[in-house]
């Protein structure tokens, strides 16, 4: 017997709205015990260009994921539609080191975030699952006992709560990390690699339209995960790294 | 006769990277609401659909300003930063 939820998209923004309350709480406990090397107006900067630049990049993947299925119009862009981790975490990768670049900051920023990425986006995922069939995050119809059904009367993979599973046991794993001596900036890229290859592959069993045998949002982690292995292998294996620990 | 002296202003500039994260968090909320108001046709109740999307796209039309407003005072600050180096 399946599990049955009935779908409650308006709680969506609910949960958003406290995965981002969580996630900067938890960013802030995490800076007043650990120290931080950036001083205030650095780290809000940082801070600003990962949010503008998840924003911008959540929205475009978000659009392009839809391509295959809907027409797209240049309007498209204005209307509502979906917005994606993915495209938010790339976004705001890649903002923040071009400002890094601009204002000449040198020392890795990212590790600081991991804790509260990890929680932000679970409790986001509670809302994606009780949106149910209103979200594109559902998964594949199933057979197996723990497959959830939506309304439709077919049981489907419930991919968010795989997702919010994943992420609990890489916060701890990292949070563990964390606490050895590492090298400065290694616990962002291992969280970064980490979700893309997770998105990877969960998202075999998610019924989006497919471009070349992947969705969009694969092909993204593929490209991601390219662009973040030189700099985690750097990370890794190279020696006279700054060490940390927190 | 003495007077205290008045409490001095703080010249400290106000942190454009604050406002600029609090208008990107905000259209981020706001944007969500208004997908969530069209999927569901107004929280349920086709009445106030027309508010819901109408006070989020005010919401995210001000951040966008807001947006704009702060990445012109970003570049003046830091090109009259630049000059007095």
């Amino acid at each position: 017997m399946n599990v049955i939820v009935s779908s409650h998209p308006m709680l969506h923004p609910f949960f958003e709205t406290l995965g981002y309350t969580c996630g900067y709480a938890w960013y802030r406990r995490g800076r007043v015990r650990s120290g931080d090397l950036l001083g205030d107006e650095q780290r809000w900067t940082v801070i600003a260009a990962a949010a503008i630049g998840a924003l911008l990049g959540s929205r475009v993947l978000g659009l392009l994921e839809q391509t295959p299925r809907l027409k797209m119009t240049w309007q498209a862009v204005f209307l509502p539609g979906g917005k994606t981790i993915v495209g938010g975490l790339l976004g705001g990768w890649f903002a923040v080191e071009m400002v890094k670049r601009l204002r000449g900051i040198q020392s890795r920023t990212g590790d600081l975030f991991v804790i509260p990425l990890c929680i932000g986006v679970a409790v986001g995922r509670i809302g994606c699952f009780l949106a149910g069939l209103a979200d594109d995050t559902y998964g594949t119809p199933t057979k197996l006992p723990w497959g959830v059904d939506f309304g439709d009367g077919i049981a489907r993979h419930p991919t968010q709560l795989y997702e919010i599973l994943f992420l609990g046991l890489l916060a701890f794993a990292l949070n563990r990390y964390n606490r050895r001596p590492h090298p400065e900036g290694a616990t962002f890229r291992l969280f970064l690699g980490a979700y893309l290859a997770w998105r990877l592959v969960v998202d075999f069993i998610k019924p989006q339209p497919l471009v070349l045998g992947m969705n969009l949002i694969q092909w993204s982690c593929v490209a991601g995960l390219v662009a973040l292995t030189p700099s985690l292998f750097q990370l890794l294996f190279a020696k006279d790294q700054l060490v940390r620990s927190f | 006769m003495s007077m205290d002296p008045l409490p001095s202003t703080s010249n400290e500039p106000i942190s454009l990277a604050k406002l600029a994260t609090i208008f990107a968090v905000i259209f981020g909320i706001a944007f969500g609401l208004c997908a969530v108001s069209a999927v569901t046709g107004g929280l349920g109740s086709q009445k106030v659909l027309p508010f819901l999307i109408g006070t989020s796209v005010v919401i995210e039309g001000v951040c966008i300003l807001g947006l704009l407003v702060v990445g012109v005072l970003a570049i003046v600050r830091f090109f009259s930063n630049k000059s007095q180096d």
